[in-house]
């Protein structure tokens, strides 16, 4: 998706940012196929916790990454809003699941901060960095990052399913 | 792939075919060595391949291919003649032809080292073209001074499996691709309608029509340009059939029926490799060595026959050779020595029971043991690869006169038949092909019905205990689902011949699903194969029978188990005291007659609306699960439905006699009036004088045993 009178240049990216619990993300908006709103999830037995279920999006079954349960967050109560996202030439497309969207932001590439050196191993295994905007500290999603099979690879995030199968 | 450009891939894929082809002209070639077309299409073949590879610079193959080409000059223009050394010869240049192609296709060139094996092939080209100049066109007699070529063929080359560029790309009859383009253009044509036009406006039905018909049609265009003939698999063996039969000493002579059966192409894929198998195990061990036919009165010439047809929604492939057959006697006797079954089962299976023996895992994992028993190799492969895409697996073999081998698989993968069922909240779909009866429990009968062995729940279900599985439980549901007041489901599913109840809470409707495939870290979990959107919109998880059933300790404890079962249900023929089906097949009479059944015989007891009774002439016909099943109605009980129009269900059993002999035996309906009850008796022994129809005491009372069941004969032929 393009947007008209935004310049393409190489130095800046527009983000789109999204709410989880009540802290800032961003993700490139050239990432993003499209934002469900109101989608009803589909809870799937065994799987592991930070998967929030799946969703029908276009004759395709979309796992989505829930963003909360990644980030150690309560369940949200009630609907969110999913983010079709394209994974690596390798995997198929995801959906990611998060409180709510604001809006685009454009930032500069030049103004990204990098990851604390004091972040934990989780979070600093899914943000590729931060930056600083009006609302407050912007933390940038790398969509590649979020894929179900490359956090599973990670096993940072425990299954849950594992004790589970266990009975 | 991206080492190799699109020119070069398309060269591939048309190179890799026409080899394909070529090998069984050449095959062919050998049987009717006078062809002059055949040979031209060879020398064709070779010669495209030549061209193209000099235009885009595999020196390599060029010189190789006109080496080839050479030596099939010299044939065409008569100054060789066909013999089988030379057929070797060519099989083995197009094992190097495609050889280099798969180097092109997986590095993007054609491989640099000049290999000797090269060489040695031009040079065997040369040989044979200058042998066949020096003696004129007499055919070869004389021995190549290097071995012959028939002896160094390399099965490994020949049944590599098939090079990923044809497994990718797929052609296409342009006009297809038009009408699809056309549907397309339709259905946005549809859409701009529907955008424009409100909920209520009066065309809306009409247009949510016409995106119906869209749909369905463009649906089936899609599937119909999936369909690929069978004959490509079928391509592929008289090469295969040519090279097995002379390392085995044996001559075999291979024919086709129904190449041009249409079939998915995903499926097609997947059946490929259980019918190498199938037709390795043909060859090795079904048809015997010439001189054993002989001595056998039969012809020398063995013959394989590879059949296909649609039948009833499904594709039927029938590999069927005319060999020794099965020795069910020597495959009893080697289950029984490896612990399969006990001597006593054995002792009391049929023939046909015996057979499914060869599907057991246990009996092929032992190499001796296929050698002597003669067939069986990795059958289980077979049966698990075909079960895989929802398809079946059956053996008739009669001893001395062969063995066919039928795969059952349906049109296409993308669309089964499944039973949505609830459990924990959640909607499953079962596969309605692992599904062998339903049974509802009431809380009531619970208590009863369910026993403890351990902290194993069994279900008593007609005199065999069956081993249940709880879904909610084994997907950690528990809790969240709602208390039930009324009772429970048990899905009774039978998949690699083990059985075990599933217990659910509801079922729901059953369903023409499409599967949707699952990502990785879904598919790890190991219980669902897929996911479908339902009708009402919501997604339900497609549920892995086999895998839950494995996962819930039911296959290895089962399979004794079910063993056990089989030889149980085939005893009561034979054994003196058994269970019987008791009903009443009279519609009109004052005395209400009981009949009963073994009930070892009875499959299923169906409820069948009057409206799908077909008839053809008079008889009363029923199509069931894609077989047409003749229907038997003694007791007229359908014309006096009809005339009361009281109810329009009509109660059928769904019959199969115990078979002896290698034919499956028939199925078949029988309607009956009303089904009584289920009970013990004794067969007594038939005294014609004092009854013609056999009897058994059932309830202390004389019952009349229906009289196909009654001996172990053949069920008669009711069609």
């Amino acid at each position: 998706m393009k947007i008209v009178g935004i310049s393409e240049a190489e130095d800046v990216v527009s983000m789109c940012s999204l709410i989880s619990g009540n802290r800032l993300f961003g993700i490139d908006t050239c990432m993003i196929r499209e934002v469900l709103g109101n989608a009803a999830m589909n809870r799937v037995p065994l799987a592991p916790a930070y998967i929030g279920g799946v969703i029908a999006y276009r004759g395709e079954v979309l796992t989505a990454v829930s963003l909360r349960a990644l980030l150690g967050q309560p369940t949200m109560d009630g609907k969110g809003c999913v983010l079709v996202l394209d994974g690596d030439a390798t995997e198929e497309r995801f959906g990611l699941i998060v409180d709510s969207v604001g809006g685009v932001v454009i930032v500069e590439r030049a103004a990204r901060s990098a990851n604390p050196i004091t972040l934990d191993d989780a979070s600093r295994a899914l943000f590729s960095g931060s930056f600083g905007t009006a609302d407050g500290l912007l933390v940038q999603l790398d969509p590649e990052r979020l894929q179900p099979s490359r956090i599973a690879e990670m096993g940072l995030f425990r299954p849950e399913g594992e004790s589970r199968c266990a009975l | 792939m991206g080492v190799v450009d699109e020119l070069t891939k398309e060269f591939l894929a048309e190179s890799l075919e026409g080899l394909d082809r070529m090998d069984q002209c050449l095959t062919d070639l050998e049987q009717r060595p006078n062809d002059k077309d055949l040979l031209a299409e060879i020398f064709r073949s070779v010669h495209t391949i030549k061209g193209t590879t000099g235009f885009l610079g595999f020196v390599r193959l060029e010189r190789l291919a006109h080496a080839g080409e050479t030596l099939l000059g010299s044939l065409r223009d008569g100054r060789l003649t066909v013999n089988a050394e030379l057929v070797g010869g060519l099989l083995k240049l197009m094992d190097g032809l495609r050889e280099i192609l798969r180097l092109i296709e997986l590095t993007g060139k054609e491989g640099t080292r000049a290999t000797d094996e090269d060489t040695e092939l031009i040079e065997l080209m040369h040989h044979l073209n200058a042998n066949g100049e020096l003696e004129g066109g007499e055919p070869l007699e004389r021995p190549v001074h290097r071995e012959p070529a028939r002896g160094d063929y390399k099965p490994a080359v020949t049944l590599a499996p098939a090079p990923a560029a044809n497994e990718k790309t797929l052609r296409i009859d342009v006009d297809v691709l038009n009408r699809m383009m056309n549907l397309v253009g339709e259905l946005v044509l549809t859409r701009n309608q529907i955008l424009q036009s409100h909920v209520d406006s009066t065309t809306f039905q009409l247009l949510a029509r016409r995106l119906n018909s869209v749909t369905t049609d463009l649906r089936e265009t899609v599937m119909q340009a999936r369909m690929q003939p069978v004959g490509h698999v079928f391509g592929k063996f008289p090469r295969m059939v040519r090279d097995l039969a002379l390392s085995c000493g044996k001559s075999v002579r291979v024919e086709f029926s129904g190449q041009e059966t249409g079939l998915d192409k995903s499926l097609l894929e997947a059946i490929k490799d259980p019918l190498t198998h199938a037709v390795r195990n043909a060859i090795d061990h079904g048809i015997e060595e010439p001189r054993k036919r002989a001595l056998n009165g039969k012809a020398v010439e063995g013959l394989l026959s590879l059949r296909a047809y649609q039948h009833n929604g499904s594709v039927v492939i029938e590999v069927e050779d005319d060999g020794g057959g099965i020795p069910t006697a020597r495959v009893l006797q080697k289950a029984v020595e490896r612990g399969l079954v006990t001597p006593e089962q054995a002792e009391a299976m049929t023939e046909r029971e015996a057979l499914q023996l060869i599907f057991q895992p246990g009996f092929s994992t032992a190499a001796k043991l296929t050698h002597i028993s003669g067939r069986g190799v990795g059958m289980d492969v077979v049966r698990a690869n075909v079960e895989k895409v929802g398809g079946t697996v059956e053996v008739e073999s009669k001893e001395g006169h062969g063995t066919l081998l039928r795969l059952r698989v349906p049109l296409t993968l993308a669309i089964v038949r499944a039973l949505v069922v609830s459990s924990g909240g959640q909607g499953f779909c079962l596969p309605q092909g692992a599904l062998a009866e339903l049974v509802y429990v009431p809380w009531r009968e619970a208590p009863t019905k369910v026993e403890w062995i351990g902290s194993a729940e069994l279900f008593r279900l007609r005199d065999q205990l069956l081993p249940m599985v709880r879904l909610s439980r084994m997907l950690g549901l528990e809790g969240e689902g709602i208390q039930l007041e009324h009772g429970f489901y048990l899905v009774v599913l039978d998949v690699e011949g083990c059985r075990y109840g599933l217990v659910v809470d509801d079922l729901m409707t059953p369903e023409e699903i499409v599967v949707k495939p699952l990502s990785p870290v879904l598919r790890d979990i190991g219980l669902f194969t897929g996911a479908t959107v339902l009708g009402s919109g919501s997604l339900a998880m497609i549920l892995d029978v086999a895998a839950v059933g494995e996962r819930a300790g039911v296959r290895a404890a089962a399979r004794e188990e079910t063993v056990a079962a089989v030889a149980s249900e085939s005893r009561p023929v034979a054994a003196a005291s058994s269970s019987f089906l008791i009903f009443e097949e009279q519609w009109s009479g004052e005395r209400r007659q009981l009949r009963a059944l073994p009930l070892s015989a009875v499959v299923r007891i169906e409820s069948v609306a009057l409206k799908d009774v077909e008839y053809a002439g008079n008889r009363p016909l029923l199509q069931y699960r894609g077989d047409l099943l003749p229907l038997e109605d003694r007791g007229e009980v359908l014309a006096g439905l009809a005339a009361t129009k009281s109810e329009d269900t009509a109660t059928v059993l769904i019959c199969q006699a115990p078979s002896v002999g290698g034919r499956t035996p028939r199925r078949m309906g029988m309607v009956v009036r009303r089904v009584v009850e289920v009970a013990g008796g004794d067969l007594l022994q038939s005294d014609t004088e004092i009854c013609s129809e056999r009897l058994a005491m059932v309830n202390e009372r004389l019952t009349v045993v229906h009289e196909a069941f009654a001996s172990g004969e053949r069920l008669r032929d009711v069609a």
